[in-house]
């Protein structure tokens, strides 16, 4: 037995130096061959990332003002001729002004289980485990401005793991109507909530999937191998909810206002001065795609507050409703409303930018049949911390807390904390390392929510 | 068409550019306009400078980090892009120039703002500084040639590159990783570690890569580029060859004949009146002096260096180096002097500045000069901001800058750290330093009761009240402890 641990030991060191390696090949592959890599908006512009970004792709004051006014500078309309190149009656940037592309997510990981292979887990996934992979997410995207005040932007995504590709976001964008900033018009597949002081798409640490068992019937109850790690405050938060199609909805996915793109039309403005935002839109509906099946329309409302004018400090806070309306279907086939009501904030001083977001979802029309056994209610904590401890380090922290709602016989609460060290080459070149621990795993049970113990990612985040 | 033909072509067309730039309509500055400014300042500006001006806007912090640069500080009037001399203000178009280009890298073209928004813009921005409510600076005009990247000049810049020490900062390749950047030797007046520019990287230039550009850069190289060069012919500078196959941009720094910037308005000479003759001495043990092991340049500054501040005459006790100045109540009015102005100034010799505690008034040229055959990086901190950060080759002219608050200036080496010097700056002239034997004579001081103000390096500062007569000599000694 001894020996058999010894033999295990040096396997997991040489498999920790491999990555090692690895990494360090990528680091001097991406090192030496590009010296001139900005992505797009900052070759447009001829700045570097940090011009509108605290640490990529969390945006600083000047950035988010950036994004309001639909890709033109603040206080500006320089979408129009300027700058650009004027072919007979088209008006054009340089091509590469407009596309640019992100690759992300972990080149390793190691798991880290209470229990193997629990029973309903499939054989294999929940086990002890060390492995490469490639990094999960390629996004190409482009965005600018088409002409004074018009802007667009399209994210073609790709899921290297689970394959296929699609357009993540892809929305057009009609600015300052009626005056500057009284009104911005977003109208396709967009994320609601990313002039929030809490961008769901923003995130140092990213999202990581749940997995769930196979062979999940429509309507049925699907089993979970391994619990999601992802923004509490945003996800999903019940079980034994589904879509139109008796998909079963992941418990952790981002949804509602805090969904990463939901197809709609919304509009943004700041009538009252750089204080004050307001935010109203309508959506198909939670997992509603382009083709609505009229069931009816999701609305929301967002307000934000701002503060920050000098000594390299800012602060904001939002408060959104989201009302939903038949845009979830329990295991009899029921609709039901599901709405959300959140706030989330924001305070930048310096190299220390703190953030937190908290979210009620109510599940309303819940049929009497569910009575005692369906929880209606369930909350979502999210309290995140980045902090430059060197020019090109940057230490982030995450605190999730989901009370889940829903089935009562499925539902489990969950609590991680995650900390992640991530080193810029540049500063549209980084790689990371990141751990995430359970809080709760000391609590009884072999639910997905309690069995993982810890999970550690390595990884790359390159954007050009 | 010739390499020749197409640098003419692109100069130009430079020069129709710039001077589109300069004809542009720049309103009469009003209040209306300053108001009118303020409006889209606080639009598109106040998120970087801040809602005061002062730098510090809340995304301005992350633009550097913690190095250089942050956003500029309109309230202090100092700014690196223009085309006046060190210490000046610059011009109108300077401002408009660089609001409308943008600074690559740190600040976006605000060529999207119509050209009558940016001159308001400026109306407001120059509104923060007093700076700009003085005689308007003059622009430097001087005639600076293209310079293709042929052979031979490449050659030249190469062989010039190195002969006027570039590496040491730039380093060898023209990465901006040469021993002091690497080092971290080199420090703005915030004290945030400056990045030298990456020579290989079109993005690394914050005025900009083309040829035009580098004319602007070179013109305003008092403090952007902290390089002074000697002559007044033109020479290149020329990145080596292997960096130009990395295609990064060639370029060409062209020495720059500064004008003749005219005497003082003033210098320390003083009306009629009395004079205040006296002694500094200090009873007591003088400590050793301090050896420090020089690490760089040892041909020229020795193996090592003995620093003492503290130099007392051993028969005497009189302390040299001390600083007395006086205190006046009410700031008598100075009669005009016909003695020719003086220029004061900061040798860098033997590795150790001369003299080590100098003294200027405001109006001054402060000049600083090398005599040693290495370079040396003069940083000048006055308030704990730098006043001037010149790199001074070796055989290179003096650069002068103007002097304009009273306070103490300390002195430092980014080359040579282990110097040090001072030189305080006053609004009177009333100021003396003490010799070898610690005498110092203060002439042409008007009656009445004045404080003596002493200051010394290490031993610190002394007072003493005095009574001034009308005419003839007081003599005051003072000791430490």
């Amino acid at each position: 037995m001894r020996d058999y641990n010894l033999v295990r030991k040096w396997i997991g060191l040489c498999a920790v130096c491999l990555a090692v390696s690895v990494l360090a090949t990528l680091m001097s592959l991406f090192v030496a061959t590009e010296a001139q890599a900005i992505p797009a908006f900052a070759r447009k512009y001829d700045v570097n990332c940090t011009a509108c970004h605290t640490a990529p792709p969390i945006l600083n004051t000047y950035g988010q003002r950036f994004l309001e006014n639909g890709y033109q500078l603040p206080g500006t309309e320089d979408g129009g001729s300027t700058g650009k190149k004027k072919l007979g009656d088209l008006n054009l940037d340089d091509v590469n002004q407009y596309i640019g592309f992100r690759l992300v997510g972990n080149a390793f990981s190691n798991w880290s289980f209470k229990k193997q292979n629990p029973a309903g887990a499939d054989a294999g996934v929940v086990e002890n485990k060390s492995e490469f992979m490639f990094p999960e997410n390629f996004v190409l995207f482009a965005g600018g401005t088409v002409a004074k005040n018009v802007g667009f932007m399209v994210e073609l995504g790709h899921d290297v793991q689970a394959g296929g590709a699609a357009v993540e976001r892809g929305f057009v964008t009609f600015n300052n109507l009626g005056s500057h900033n009284l009104a911005h018009l977003r109208v396709g597949k967009f994320d609601p909530n990313t002039f929030s002081s809490y961008a769901t798409v923003r995130q140092q640490l990213g999202d990581v999937g749940e997995s769930q068992t196979s062979g999940c019937a429509a309507f049925a109850p699907c089993g979970l191998n391994r619990v999601g790690l992802s923004p509490s405050a945003f996800a999903t938060k019940f079980y034994g909810l589904y879509d139109r199609s008796g998909n079963y909805l992941s418990p952790f996915a981002a949804s509602l206002f805090n969904s990463g793109a939901e197809t709609g039309a919304d509009v943004h403005g700041r009538p009252f001065g750089d204080w004050f935002l307001y935010q109203v839109g309508v959506l198909n509906g939670a997992n509603e795609p382009i083709g609505d099946s009229n069931k009816g329309k999701d609305v929301y409302g967002m307000i934000r507050f701002d503060y920050g004018r000098a000594n390299n400090f800012s602060a904001n806070i939002s408060g959104f409703v989201y009302q939903g309306n038949s845009n979830a279907k329990l295991q009899t086939h029921d609709d039901v409303n599901w709405n959300r009501y959140g706030l989330s904030a924001r305070a930048t001083y310096k190299m220390l930018d703190v953030y937190a977001a908290f979210s009620i979802d109510k599940i309303n029309k819940t049929p009497t049949a569910f009575a005692g056994l369906f929880d209606t209610t369930a909350t979502g904590l999210t309290v995140g911390a980045d902090t430059y401890v060197t020019d090109k380090t940057l230490l982030s922290l995450r605190y999730d807390n989901l009370d889940a709602g829903g089935m009562l016989d499925q539902r489990k609460s969950v609590t991680f904390v995650g900390l992640q060290a991530k080193h810029f080459l540049r500063t549209n070149v980084a790689i990371f390392v990141r751990n995430d621990f359970n809080i709760r795993k000391a609590e009884e049970g072999d639910h997905a929510a309690r069995n993982l113990r810890n999970a550690f990612f390595s990884g790359i985040d390159i954007i050009f | 068409m010739g390499i020749r033909t197409v640098v003419a072509i692109g100069a130009g067309l430079a020069m129709f550019s710039a001077a589109s730039l300069a004809q542009a309509m720049k309103p009469d500055e009003t209040q209306a306009t300053r108001e009118q400014g303020r409006a889209i300042y606080e639009r598109s500006c106040l998120f970087c400078h801040g809602g005061t001006g002062k730098g510090d806007g809340p995304a301005g912090w992350f633009l550097g980090r913690y190095s250089s640069p942050r956003p500029r500080d309109f309230t202090v009037g100092e700014y690196k892009l223009r085309t006046t001399a060190s210490g000046e203000a610059p011009t109108d178009q300077d401002l408009f120039r660089t609001l409308t280009r943008g600074i690559p890298g740190f600040m976006p073209s605000f060529a999207g703002l119509s050209a009558e928004d940016r001159w308001a813009l400026i109306a407001y921005i120059k509104s923060l500084s007093d700076v700009f409510r003085q005689e308007a600076a003059k622009p430097l005009s001087i005639g600076l040639p293209s310079i293709p990247p042929t052979p031979e000049s490449l050659e030249t810049g190469g062989t010039l590159y190195r002969s006027l020490e570039c590496f040491v900062c730039h380093g060898s390749s023209g990465g901006g990783d040469g021993p002091l950047a690497e080092a971290g030797s080199l420090h703005d007046g915030a004290g945030l570690r400056i990045a030298p520019t990456d020579l290989t990287n079109r993005a690394s230039y914050k005025n900009g890569a083309s040829v035009r550009r580098e004319r602007r850069t070179t013109l305003a190289c008092g403090e952007l580029h902290p390089i002074a060069l000697s002559g007044g012919e033109a020479m290149t500078i020329v990145l080596p060859r292997p960096l130009m196959a990395l295609g990064g941009a060639w370029i060409a720094l062209v020495a720059f004949s500064l004008p003749a910037w005219g005497a003082a308005d003033s210098g320390l000479a003083a009306p009629a009146g009395a004079t205040i003759v006296g002694r500094v001495i200090f009873r007591g043990a003088v400590p050793p002096p301090e050896v420090v092991q020089v690490t760089r340049n040892p041909e020229t500054c020795g193996a090592s260096q003995s620093i003492q501040p503290m130099i007392v005459d051993p028969s005497s006790g009189g302390v040299k180096d001390t600083v007395v100045s006086l205190v006046l109540q009410d700031r008598p009015v100075m009669p005009a002097t016909e003695q020719p102005s003086t220029i004061p100034t900061v040798t860098n010799r033997t590795c150790a500045f001369h003299p080590r505690v100098g003294m200027a008034k405001t109006g001054d040229l402060l000049e600083t000069r090398n005599e040693d055959p290495v370079m040396h990086n003069t940083h000048i901190f006055a308030d704990n901001r730098t006043f001037l950060n010149v790199a001074l080759v070796a055989g290179g002219k003096p650069v002068q800058k103007k002097v304009r608050s009273p306070g103490l200036m300390k002195l430092t080496c980014d080359a040579h750290p282990f110097m040090h010097g001072y030189v305080m700056v006053s609004d009177h002239g009333f100021v003396a330093t003490t010799d070898a034997l610690g005498r110092f004579s203060i002439a042409g001081v008007p009656p009445g009761k004045h404080e003596i103000s002493l200051w010394h390096e290490t031993l610190g500062a002394l007072t003493k009240q005095v009574t001034v007569p009308p005419q003839g000599e007081l003599s005051v000694t003072f000791q430490y402890p």
